[in-house]
């Protein structure tokens, strides 16, 4: 019974922030921005829900597979979100409207 | 290495028995010298690993603490009312040189919420911030200070 | 009864996301640019790879985890693979625009 709690609060906190996600990709306006509420599904709702299914799950095969996921999940979402905004800098011509662009010199 | 190379070959297979031991044994070997041969991987990485194998494990813990701190910030900003954010680009300079570590430095600001590496061109990361608080003393964050202490110990050997 | 109540939680988390998917599918419809559509795809994405891994729990079949990894495999190459492409199609002439974004911002 406390096992099933502790995987409920974990799937429902990785569902709040996945829904998190997904309110704040219509709330803001500019693709970047949305980027980078979309990157905390990706990181921290996926990490949220594939622990509530290990808790559920117990030790098993699937247990192993499921932390093989999560490693693979936390190398390659981050490369995703690098190209799609190196995509969408080069692309834009005005980027200096949206957002401020700061040089931090410190040889 | 190999034993991490062994222990995916049997998560994959799904259950243990001698003949899928064997046949791991052998398929580990061949992808390790496959790695040594093509991949610039050598036994003296594996060596310098294990060196830095506590600091690793700190590093993935304060990774975490992070990712989690971020998150908070992010999904606030996500329900506050207004919308007063001032999305921003940093230029800086990171004083890395191995380029293992620059890889993990720029994935790791990539996973936490906030903050996304555009470019890295040498020393130069390009980053995209949120927030301006989100990105404030960048190049002095735990991450870099992190970094810097493992490649000191993987290069005095 | 514990069972019965993991497959009520299980079935409400894979509800949700399925909406959340939707969401998601309806913004890379009205995306006003390319790299909206494609962050929405990567999001749809992420989403079905956890209900796959939801549905492995739910059924005890390990091998289902594989077909979730093969998929984000998949997905990583896909959005890698369009980028680069449309960067070279579209905006070839703009290729080093962040050399030139690093010296207006040195000023």
């Amino acid at each position: 019974m406390i096992r099933f709690f502790i995987s409920a609060t974990s799937l429902i906190l990785g569902l709040i922030v996945i829904v998190t996600a997904m309110v704040g990709n219509f709330r803001f306006g500019y693709v970047l921005n949305r980027m980078q509420v979309s990157a905390t599904a990706d990181t921290l709702g996926a990490f949220f829900i594939i622990l509530g299914l290990l808790v559920a799950e117990g030790f098993s095969v699937i247990t192993l597979k499921l932390v093989i996921m999560i490693a693979f999940l936390w190398f390659a979402n981050p490369v995703c979100s690098h190209f799609l905004a190196r995509t969408e800098i080069i692309s834009n011509e005005k980027i200096m409207e949206e957002c401020e662009v700061v040089h931090n010199d410190n040889i | 290495m190999y034993i991490l190379l062994f222990l995916l070959w049997v998560a994959l297979n799904g259950k243990f028995t001698f003949e899928i031991a064997m046949f791991g044994v052998v398929i580990s070997a061949f992808v390790y010298w496959f790695m040594c041969k093509f991949l610039e991987y050598s036994p003296k990485s594996d060596i310098r690993f294990l060196k830095n194998f506590f600091n690793i494990l700190t590093y993935i813990g304060v990774l975490f603490v992070e990712i989690v701190k971020s998150s908070f910030v992010v999904i606030k900003m996500v329900y506050s009312s207004k919308m007063d954010i001032q999305p921003q680009i940093v230029f800086f300079n990171a004083p890395i040189k191995n380029e293992f570590l620059r890889t993990i430095l720029a994935n790791s600001i990539t996973l936490t919420p906030g903050t996304m590496t555009v470019d890295v061109d040498e020393n130069f990361f390009c980053i995209h911030a949120l927030d301006y608080s989100l990105v404030e003393g960048i190049e002095d964050s735990v991450f870099v200070r992190m970094l810097m202490k493992m490649e000191e110990k993987g290069n005095d050997k | 009864m514990i069972n019965k109540l993991y497959s009520g939680l299980f079935l409400f988390i894979v509800c949700v996301m399925a909406i959340t998917a939707l969401a998601y599918l309806f913004r890379a419809i009205i995306g006003p640019k390319f790299s909206d559509r494609i962050l929405a795809i990567n999001s749809i994405q992420t989403i079905i790879i956890l209900i796959i891994c939801i549905l492995s729990v739910v059924q005890e079949e390990s091998y289902i985890v594989d077909i979730a990894l093969i998929y984000a495999m998949l997905g990583f190459v896909t959005v890698v693979i369009v980028c680069k492409a449309y960067l070279r199609s579209h905006h070839k002439d703009r290729a080093n625009d962040l050399a030139n974004l690093k010296e207006e911002a040195r000023k």
